[in-house]
């Protein structure tokens, strides 16, 4: 191909070509239990602008998406920083897994409407982060139930599918709503390249949606955020070797899955115990037991003696709106099994160093 | 136009407005063109797309030297060890390298008369992004810039649709060739002030698109104690700076601030390589800023639009080449200079005159002695002849918002020798076919 073919303007909502590479991707990863439709994508720069996207399409200033919490820091940038939207966290707690609860929700969504608050939808993140908990189908039914009673949105953020260990299997919103028959006109579905297939550089983003008019509206904005076509070029290739994606993908898993039991395995040797879950890099990890103050000052009391003493560098709770102190999120896919051993020494010495304390 | 359809009461406002603009009547012509478009042995009589600014004209060049740079690429066996730190690199400061190149770059298509700093460059979603980027970090809902007219269409959506920013015309008239005058700044200031708007600023484009012209000196000067006075923003656009072609000069407002006394903190530019180097596929927007809060928060808003790292690491080593970039700027600046003669003489062939201008992918050209009458109909009249007759994609001048009718913006670099070639022809004839008609018409007149 010559530079004229990729250098000049380009749709900005991305090839076709790399719309239908994609669409296949994402039914091989969530193991063809649903196809996607490629005339319903939206491509983006990344899954940041995806989402800031539809914030812009789905609600105006001062109106509010329910976001199960604890969720991931930068969500509070791309859904309200330049929209001017509110978030408002629906908390789940421990005893529940940190799993959705439609209670919770329910409560959640009528203190918002008493407070004025006018909510336009639902944002989860499946599987979530940073628990790493997945959706059963129940959940999604209900989640599914109570937009379309509420006329509201559901946007599912699946970025994370493909990153999925153990016994439990992910279940996308597209496959619920193809077995259902639900009003599709509320459901989308975001994706991108930077987890499953690791490649944050490259700035690929999906937004899929069911709803003709915001898939309109999308496609227009998308040109503040459009792929690179180099990149394009090169996924579209790459996308296009299905033997490639497959194993990749199950080596990916298979280590995935080696490296989260490890670090749980060794946590739990520490005394540290994790949330259960199936899906992410990371592990959810309780260390209520080694703060001083139960509270957000003695998480984050913890959080420096960690980074300062420890020299580890893991996710305060509280920056994910978890409502519980004490949680931390570990990310542990940038390091090798060969660094665990390290990691678990410097947690021990600062456990230690809490111990003594009290 | 209202959507009464209970599923669009879901979407908000920005989703079902019209500020996108695709509902305008300039997007007639891309229609037209989309449709029926030209190929010249497929098509022949299809429209030649005369209103897409792009430039290809030196696509050898890059093309050549990919050739001899494998390792640029991280697809290649001699770039493959740098794919893994590349594929994972998302920082929004951007590669240390892409920003020592791009502030390489701009030093070097000013001349070498000034230097950027790499710390102050801010990456965006192409000039689109970078537009809008610095509207979020300068004005909130409700204030408005100022722009001279006529300007880039586009500069409504980009700049005014999800930031909820206006914008004020500051009208340029062609008895001066369009010049920016402080008369006009201040009246338009004035007009802001009785409506109780709030100015935050100015933006301007040098080169100037649709005319083709660089901003001379003394108006950069002109505006930059106007807005200093002001205490208001001076955002300027310098995503056509390296395709001068002839004298004048380009003076980069980079360079007026080392002579005049100024805030630096209120002069931002905003870049792209869609123009100069011919790569809008690429979408390399860039924001600089003298203003330290506004890199820092424009930095943050960088990850709504990255510069995917393959391209930065690509461009890093392009840029980075002198000899290539010498090279590249000189022979591109010739090849436009050859086109923008062999296009212009064809028109006065005709006796059909642009705009005197020394830069750009297009020409400004004066089609008012066309005009039945001196009206915007009658330029939307003339416009969907040439669209539709003479099948020539053209922007209007009313699309620009231009205060007089007649004037249209044909651009030239984006087609073959032989395209330009046919499409002067189609020109001649129509203009031959009007001037029989109106021989006609006369000699009608005069049986009467």
């Amino acid at each position: 191909m010559s530079i004229s073919g990729i250098a000049t303007y380009q749709p900005f909502d991305g090839l076709m070509e790399l719309k239908v590479a994609i669409a296949g991707f994402m039914s091989q990863v969530m193991d063809k239990s649903v196809s996607f439709n490629p005339s319903q994508i939206v491509l983006t720069a990344g899954a940041t602008p995806a989402i800031e996207i539809l914030s812009f399409c789905l609600a105006d200033p001062g109106n509010a998406f329910l976001v199960p919490s604890p969720y991931y820091p930068d969500l509070d940038r791309d859904v309200k920083w330049r929209t001017g939207v509110e978030i408002i966290p629906i908390p789940c707690r421990s005893a529940d897994n940190f799993c959705l609860s439609t209670t919770a929700l329910d409560r959640t969504f009528n203190q918002a409407r008493k407070r004025g608050l006018k909510v336009r939808g639902i944002i989860i993140s499946n599987p979530s982060n940073p628990v790493g908990n997945l959706f059963n189908r129940e959940t999604l039914y209900s989640l599914l139930d109570f937009a379309t009673e509420k006329n509201i949105h559901l946007i599912s953020n699946e970025i994370l599918a493909g990153s999925t260990h153990g016994s439990e299997d992910f279940v996308s919103l597209a496959e619920i709503i193809d077995s259902e028959d639900f009003d599709r006109t509320r459901v989308h579905i975001v994706y991108g390249l930077s987890k499953d297939l690791s490649l944050p550089g490259f700035r690929v983003g999906v937004i899929y949606t069911f709803n003709e008019n915001v898939l309109a509206a999308a496609k227009k904005l998308a040109r503040f955020s459009s792929i690179s076509a180099p990149s394009q070029r090169l996924l579209i290739s790459m996308l296009a070797d299905t033997k490639f994606i497959h194993l990749f993908m199950k080596n990916n898993r298979e280590r995935l899955e080696r490296m989260y039991n490890a670090f749980v395995t060794g946590l739990k040797q520490l005394g540290i115990e994790c949330m259960k879950s199936n899906g992410g890099f990371y592990c959810w990890m309780d260390m209520s037991g080694l703060i001083r103050s139960y509270n957000e000052k003695g998480e984050l009391e913890l959080w420096d003696k960690l980074l300062s003493v420890g020299k580890v560098n893991v996710t305060p709770g509280s920056s994910c709106h978890c409502i519980e102190p004490g949680w931390f999120r570990l990310c542990f896919t940038t390091l090798s099994e060969n660094d665990i051993p390290v990691v678990m020494d410097r947690i021990r010495k600062v456990s230690e160093i809490c111990k003594s304390r009290s | 136009m209202e959507f009464e359809n209970p599923s669009c009461q879901l979407l908000s406002k920005i989703a079902t407005n019209e500020q996108h603009g695709e509902n305008s009547p300039y997007f007639d012509g891309w229609k037209a063109y989309d449709n029926d478009p030209y190929h010249p042995t497929q098509n022949p009589n299809g429209v030649i797309q005369m209103g897409l600014a792009e430039n290809p004209l030196s696509f050898d060049l890059v093309e050549e030297w990919i050739r001899k740079h494998p390792s640029a690429s991280i697809c290649t066996s001699e770039g493959l060890q740098k794919f893994r730190d590349i594929a994972i690199f998302q920082d929004y400061h951007g590669l240390t390298e892409f920003r020592n190149a791009v502030a390489r770059f701009l030093g070097k298509v000013r001349g070498g008369r000034v230097t950027f700093d790499p710390a102050r460059i801010v990456l965006a979603g192409g000039a689109t992004g970078a537009s809008e980027l610095i509207t979020f970090c300068l004005a909130d809902p409700g204030d408005a810039f100022l722009v001279p007219t006529p300007y880039y269409p586009a500069f409504d959506r980009d700049l005014k649709w999800r930031t909820g920013v206006q914008l004020i015309p500051v009208i340029c008239e062609s008895s001066n060739n369009f010049k920016i005058t402080k008369e006009a700044l201040e009246e338009a200031f004035e007009n802001a002030k009785k409506s109780s708007i709030k100015v935050k600023g100015v933006i301007i484009a040098n080169p100037s698109n649709p005319l083709g012209t660089t901003v001379e000196r003394e108006t950069q000067i002109t505006l930059v104690n106007f807005i200093n006075e002001k205490q208001i923003h001076l955002v300027c656009d310098e995503i056509y700076s390296a395709t001068i072609f002839s004298r004048p000069n380009f003076s980069s407002i980079a360079e007026i601030i080392e002579e005049v006394e100024c805030n630096r903190d209120l002069i931002h530019i905003i870049y792209s390589l869609s123009k100069d180097m011919g790569f809008p596929g690429f979408r390399v927007g860039i924001v600089y800023s003298y203003n330290d809060a506004v890199v820092n928060c424009g930095r943050k808003m960088s990850s709504f639009g990255l510069v995917s790292s393959q391209t930065q690491h690509f461009l890093a080593s392009m840029l980075s080449d002198d000899e290539f970039i010498d090279h590249f700027l000189k022979t591109s600046s010739m090849r436009l200079a050859k086109r923008h003669q062999t296009f212009t003489s064809g028109l006065e062939e005709v006796e059909i005159k642009c705009l005197n201008s020394n830069a750009g992918l297009f020409c400004w050209m004066d089609l008012r002695p066309l005009l039945k009458e001196p009206t915007f109909e009658a330029e939307m009249v003339l416009w969907r002849l040439i669209i539709h007759n003479v099948k020539l994609n053209v922007s209007p001048g009313f699309s620009f918002h231009c205060v007089e009718p007649g004037w249209f913006r044909v651009c030239f670099a984006n087609m073959d020798d032989e395209t330009l070639e046919i499409a002067l022809k189609r020109i001649r004839i129509f203009i031959q076919a009007t001037e029989k008609k109106s021989d006609v018409t006369a000699k009608k007149r005069k049986q009467w």
